[in-house]
C-alpha cells in the first residue's frame, strides 16, 4: 500500500478555550496507480485531510491526535522531522491546489519556480533543470514551452496556470500526486482539459492520485475508488461502481440525487432531508413543463444592447472593452430565461446592465412597454421595485454591520411601505418564514448563518418589494450541492406562488437547463445562441454550444 | 445555528470587545490609558492641579526623595525671612510713606505683600522658578492628550469624508483629491507645518490643533479610499443600489460601519503620532505659547537644567509621555486584532 490514514484526528485550535474537530477517525487506503477521490462538501475535513499528509497544516492551530498514523510505505509520516519532511514533499508527493494563481508566486517567471524544485530534489544542474522543463511543460500541454519559459504566471490563462502548477506537482516523478479541487475555479471546457491531463499523466508516470472534491460528477470521471465525506467522518469507501450503482449510505445516495439530472426536469429536486430523515421525503415525482407559448405576456424585452468598459490605456488614453455586444432577449411572465456562458462572456454584465446597476451604451431595455434607457421617462424608485437580482457570494451580499431585520425594512423603508416600524418587522417577520427561516432570526447578525441559509435571506430581501423581475446572478453557485438543490426548490415554488420572471445566469449547464424555459447562450459578450431550452441542449446548432455541452461531467 | 434562549445576538462590535478582554496587553494598555484619561478630565474640571504658575517651591526644589538631609515641612526661605518682618530703616525717613499710607487709604482692602513660605522639596522636584513638577507634568498632560486627540479626530474625520468621496465616486473627483493628496505629501512634513504656522501668524493651542489637523488627514485619507474602493463594488452595496438606496445612504449607512475598524486604528495611531508632533513642535518652540504648558515645552526648559543636574523636570516629564504612548501603541494593536472582521466572515 502506497498511502495508508489511519484514524486521522486533527482538531483546530481556535481561541483560548474553544477547540474545534475538523477531521474525527478518518482511514482509507491509497493503493499505488489508482486514482482515489475524497469527496465532501464544504467543512467535511477533505482539504485538512490532503494537508496533513505533507505536514503543511499550520502547527499550534492544527492538533494531530498521538494516535492517527499516516503511512506512507509503512512508514509514519506524522513522526517526520522537518528535513524527511522536506524531502517527501515535491520529490515523492506533488500537490496542486484550488487557484492556480494565487498558488504561483507572481514576482517569479514560471521558469525559475520549475526549475527549483528540480534542482533542489534531483540535483540537476541549471542547463539540465532547463531542458526537463521544457519537457515538462510540452509534456501538460502547453503551446511553444521554449518561449513561455520566461513568461509570468499573470501572462498566462487560468488553465495554462494549472498546467504549469500541474507540471511542477510532476517535475520530479512523484508517486502520489494529490489534487486539492483543481478545476473548482476554472471553465467547464478547461476542467474537461485539466481532468484529462491529470488522468493521462497518471497513466504514463504510473502514479497514484488522491483526487479531493465536492463535485460527484466529476469523480465519475476520474477515480476508481471513492471515499464520501462528511463533518470529518468517513460516510462511505468503495470503488467507483459500487458507490455509484449500489450507495449503501443515506448521505451518498442524496448526494448522488441533489444534482439536477441532465435528462428529466423533476417538478421538485430531492433534497438531503428526503435520505437522512425518516424518510418522510417531500420530493414530489411528477415532471415540470417548460417551454414558453407564443401567447404569454413579455414582461421584459432587451434589444440590441451593448455595453462597453474603458480601460486605461498609458497615462491619458483609454479604450474601450466591448462586454456585451448586440444582446436581445425577451422574458415572459412567470418564466425563466437561462443565461450560459464561461467566465467572460459577460453574461453577469448583462444582467447589471438590466438590473439598472450599469449603465448601457446602446440598444433597448423595454419593461412593460417602456424604454428603460431613455432618461426622465421612468420613476427609477418604482422602477427598482420590480427589478431586483440575488448576487453570487451570499457571504458578500449581506451587510455584516445590519441585523437580518435591519436588512429586511430597509428596502421597506426606502420605499414607504408598511406604516411603522413595527408593521415592516411584523412584514419581515412573515418572509423569514416564506423563504424557510426561524421567524427569531431577525435580530441576528449575517455571519451566524450558513451560506445557504443567507442566500435565503437575500431572496427575502429582494421578496419584500414583490418584484416583477428576479435576476439571480450565479446565485447557485457558491453553495454546496445539497444546500444548492433546497434554493432551487425555493426559487421553484417562489416562481409558481407569485408568477415572477427570472432572469437566471450561471455557468452551471444542468442548474440552467433545470431551471430555463428558454436559454441564452453568450461567449464573448456575444449571444451566440438562444432559443427552447430542450431544444438548445438537445440540438445545439453552435459550435461553441456543442462544445460547452460536451465538456459537462457526465458522473458515470 | 443553535437554539438560543435570548432573541438577541452578539454583533460585530459586541464580538470585537469580548475579543479585546481576552487580549491581556490591550487590556492593560486600555486600563492605563484610561487612567490618563481620568486624569486630563480632572485637570480640565480643576480638580486636581488647578494652578501650575504657583511658585510652590525653592527654585530647583529637589524631589522629596532626593533631597537629603531637609526635613519636608514647609519653611520660609532666608530671603522670606529677611522680607517678612519690618523694615530696618537705621534712623532714616521713609520717602515714600506718605504717599504709601494714601494709596492704602484708597485701597483698604490690599494686602500686605507677603512672602508665601515655599518648600524646600517637592513630590517630584521643582524648576528654575519653584513651580511644581507634579502639577506641571498633569497639565502638561492634559494640554499635550487634548491637543493629540483633538487634531486625531479632526485628522481622522477629514481624511474620512474626503477619502469616501474620492474612493466611492472615483473618476475625476478620485483624481482631485489624489492631486490634493499629493501635494500634501509631496512637501516635507515640519516645512508645511513651518508653513501653516506661519500662516496662522497666532501661537495657541487652537493654532496647533488646526495645524497638525490639517496635515495629518492623509494617512486615513488613502487608507479609507483603499477600503472605499474595495467596498462599492461588493455585493452588499450593489444590492443597496438595486434597492434604491441613495449615494449618501450607500457611503455613510452601508459601506462605513464596513470601514470603521480601519479609522478607528488609524485614529488611535494618529493620536500616539500628534502627540509626538505636539512634543517636537513645543521642543522647537513652534507649539504651545509660554503661558500654557506641555511636555513638549517642559522638556525644553529641560535642556538647561540638566546642563546643573537638575534632571526631574526631563525625567517626569519624559516618564509620562513614554507610558502612555507604549500603552497607546499597544492598544492600537490589541484594537487592530480584535476589530479584524476576517476571522469572522
Amino acid at each position: 500500500m502506497l498511502l495508508s490514514v489511519r484514524d486521522l484526528r486533527i482538531d483546530f485550535q481556535v481561541s483560548r478555550n474553544e477547540r474545534l474537530s475538523a477531521v474525527n477517525g478518518v482511514s482509507f487506503d491509497v493503493p499505488e496507480r489508482t486514482t482515489l477521490a475524497l469527496v465532501g462538501e464544504s467543512g467535511s475535513g477533505k482539504s485538512v485531510t490532503a494537508l496533513s499528509i505533507l505536514g503543511l497544516l499550520p502547527k499550534p492551530v492544527a492538533q494531530v491526535a498521538s494516535e492517527s498514523r499516516i503511512l506512507w510505505n509503512d512508514q509514519n509520516i506524522l513522526g517526520f522531522d522537518a528535513p524527511r519532511l522536506r524531502a517527501l514533499r515535491g520529490k515523492e508527493i506533488g500537490i496542486i491546489f484550488q487557484e492556480p494563481m494565487s498558488s504561483l508566486n507572481p514576482v517569479f517567471s514560471i521558469g525559475t519556480q520549475l526549475m527549483e524544485g528540480l534542482r533542489l530534489h534531483m540535483g540537476l544542474s541549471r542547463r539540465q533543470a532547463q531542458r526537463r522543463a521544457l519537457d515538462l511543460l510540452a509534456e501538460v500541454g502547453i503551446p511553444d514551452p521554449g518561449r513561455r519559459l520566461d513568461d509570468y504566471p499573470h501572462q498566462l490563462s487560468g488553465g495554462q496556470q494549472q498546467r504549469v502548477m500541474i507540471a511542477m506537482a510532476i517535475s520530479c516523478q512523484p508517486r502520489l500526486l494529490i489534487a486539492d479541487e483543481p478545476t473548482t475555479a476554472l471553465d467547464v471546457t478547461i476542467q474537461r482539459q485539466i481532468l484529462d491531463l491529470i488522468a493521462d499523466l497518471q497513466q504514463r508516470h504510473a502514479m497514484a492520485v488522491l483526487f479531493i472534491t465536492h463535485d460527484l460528477a466529476l469523480v465519475g470521471e476520474i477515480a476508481t475508488q471513492v471515499v464520501v465525506m462528511k463533518q470529518g467522518e468517513v460516510r462511505e469507501a468503495g470503488s467507483l461502481r459500487q458507490v455509484f450503482d449500489a450507495p449503501r449510505d443515506a448521505y451518498t445516495r442524496a448526494l448522488l440525487a441533489c444534482r439536477p439530472p441532465l435528462g428529466v426536469r423533476p417538478q421538485r429536486l430531492r433534497v438531503i432531508e428526503d435520505f437522512m430523515g425518516d424518510g418522510q421525503g417531500t420530493a414530489t415525482p411528477g415532471v415540470r413543463s417548460r417551454g414558453v407559448s407564443p401567447g404569454d405576456e413579455i414582461v421584459l424585452e432587451v434589444r440590441n444592447l451593448d455595453k462597453d468598459f474603458l480601460i486605461r490605456d498609458g497615462l491619458w488614453h483609454k479604450r474601450p472593452f466591448h462586454a456585451v455586444k448586440g444582446a436581445s432577449l425577451r422574458l415572459a411572465r412567470g418564466k425563466t430565461v437561462g443565461i450560459v456562458g464561461e467566465s467572460g462572456s459577460g453574461k453577469t454584465t448583462l444582467g447589471l446592465t438590466i438590473a439598472g446597476l450599469l449603465g448601457a451604451d446602446g440598444g433597448q431595455i423595454l419593461f412593460s412597454g417602456l424604454d428603460l434607457r431613455q432618461p426622465g421617462s421612468v420613476d427609477t424608485m418604482a422602477l427598482k421595485r420590480r427589478i431586483q437580482i440575488v448576487f453570487q457570494n451570499p457571504y458578500a451580499s449581506l451587510n455584516p454591520r445590519f441585523t437580518v431585520g435591519d436588512i429586511l425594512t430597509e428596502p421597506l423603508m426606502l420605499h414607504g411601505i408598511g406604516r411603522n416600524a413595527a408593521d415592516r418587522s411584523a412584514m419581515a417577520r412573515e418572509l423569514l418564514g416564506r423563504v424557510g427561516l426561524p421567524r427569531d432570526a431577525l435580530q441576528r447578525y449575517p455571519h451566524e448563518f450558513s451560506g445557504g441559509q443567507r442566500q435565503r435571506i437575500a431572496i427575502a430581501r429582494c421578496l419584500t418589494v414583490k418584484p416583477e423581475i428576479l435576476i439571480c446572478d450565479e446565485s447557485v453557485s457558491a453553495l454546496d450541492v445539497s444546500v444548492q438543490a433546497q434554493v432551487l426548490n425555493l426559487l421553484q415554488d417562489l416562481q409558481d406562488e407569485f408568477q415572477m420572471s427570472y432572469l437566471f445566469i450561471s455557468h452551471d449547464l444542468a442548474v440552467v437547463h433545470y431551471m430555463s424555459d428558454q436559454v441564452l447562450v453568450m461567449h464573448d459578450g456575444v449571444v451566440v445562441e438562444s432559443g427552447d431550452a430542450d431544444e438548445v441542449y438537445a440540438h445545439p446548432q453552435h459550435p461553441y454550444t456543442r462544445r460547452l455541452l460536451l465538456a459537462i461531467p457526465k458522473g458515470v | 445555528m443553535s437554539a438560543r434562549a435570548s432573541e438577541t445576538s452578539p454583533g460585530l462590535w459586541t464580538l470585537a470587545w469580548r475579543r479585546l478582554q481576552q487580549d491581556r496587553v490591550g487590556m492593560t494598555a486600555l486600563i492605563v490609558v484610561g487612567c490618563y484619561l481620568v486624569v486630563v478630565l480632572l485637570a480640565l474640571m480643576g480638580w486636581v492641579a488647578p494652578d501650575w504658575t504657583r511658585e510652590v517651591g525653592v527654585n530647583y526644589a529637589p524631589p522629596v526623595f532626593w533631597a537629603d538631609d531637609q526635613d519636608e515641612t514647609a519653611q520660609p526661605s532666608q530671603a522670606g525671612q529677611a522680607l517678612s518682618g519690618p523694615v530696618p530703616l537705621y534712623g532714616l525717613q521713609d520717602p515714600l510713606a506718605t504717599e504709601l499710607a494714601a494709596i492704602r487709604a484708597q485701597h483698604p482692602g490690599a494686602q500686605e505683600a507677603t512672602e508665601v513660605p515655599r518648600r524646600l522639596s517637592l513630590p517630584l522636584g521643582g524648576d528654575k522658578w519653584g513651580h511644581d513638577v507634579l502639577t506641571k507634568v498633569i497639565k502638561g498632560s492634559e494640554t499635550s492628550i487634548l491637543v493629540g486627540l483633538v487634531a486625531a479626530i479632526l485628522a481622522t474625520l477629514l481624511g474620512t469624508v474626503m477619502g469616501a468621496v474620492a474612493g466611492y465616486f472615483g473618476r475625476w473627483v478620485d483624481d482631485a483629491f489624489n492631486w490634493l493628496y499629493g501635494v500634501f505629501t509631496a512637501i516635507p512634513y515640519l516645512l508645511l507645518v513651518f508653513a501653516i504656522a506661519a500662516v496662522l501668524q497666532q501661537k495657541g493651542v487652537v493654532t496647533l490643533v488646526l495645524i497638525l489637523g490639517l496635515t495629518g488627514w492623509t494617512g486615513v485619507f488613502r487608507l479609507v479610499r483603499a477600503e472605499y474602493l474595495k467596498h462599492k463594488s461588493r455585493e452588499y452595496v450593489l444590492a443597496a443600489g438595486a434597492m434604491g438606496a441613495s449615494h449618501m445612504r450607500r457611503m455613510f449607512v452601508h459601506i462605513l460601519p464596513n470601514t470603521s475598524h480601519v479609522i478607528l486604528v488609524q485614529l488611535s495611531q494618529n493620536v500616539v503620532g500628534f502627540i509626538k508632533s505636539e512634543v517636537i513642535l513645543s521642543f522647537l518652540g513652534f507649539g504651545v505659547p509660554v503661558d500654557v504648558v506641555s511636555w513638549g515645552s517642559m522638556l525644553n526648559e529641560a535642556q538647561n537644567e540638566l546642563i546643573l543636574g537638575k534632571w526631574w523636570q526631563l525625567a517626569a516629564a519624559g516618564v509620562a509621555m513614554a507610558i502612555l504612548v507604549t500603552a497607546f501603541s499597544m492598544l492600537t494593536d490589541a484594537l487592530r486584532d480584535a476589530l479584524d472582521p476576517k476571522l469572522k466572515y
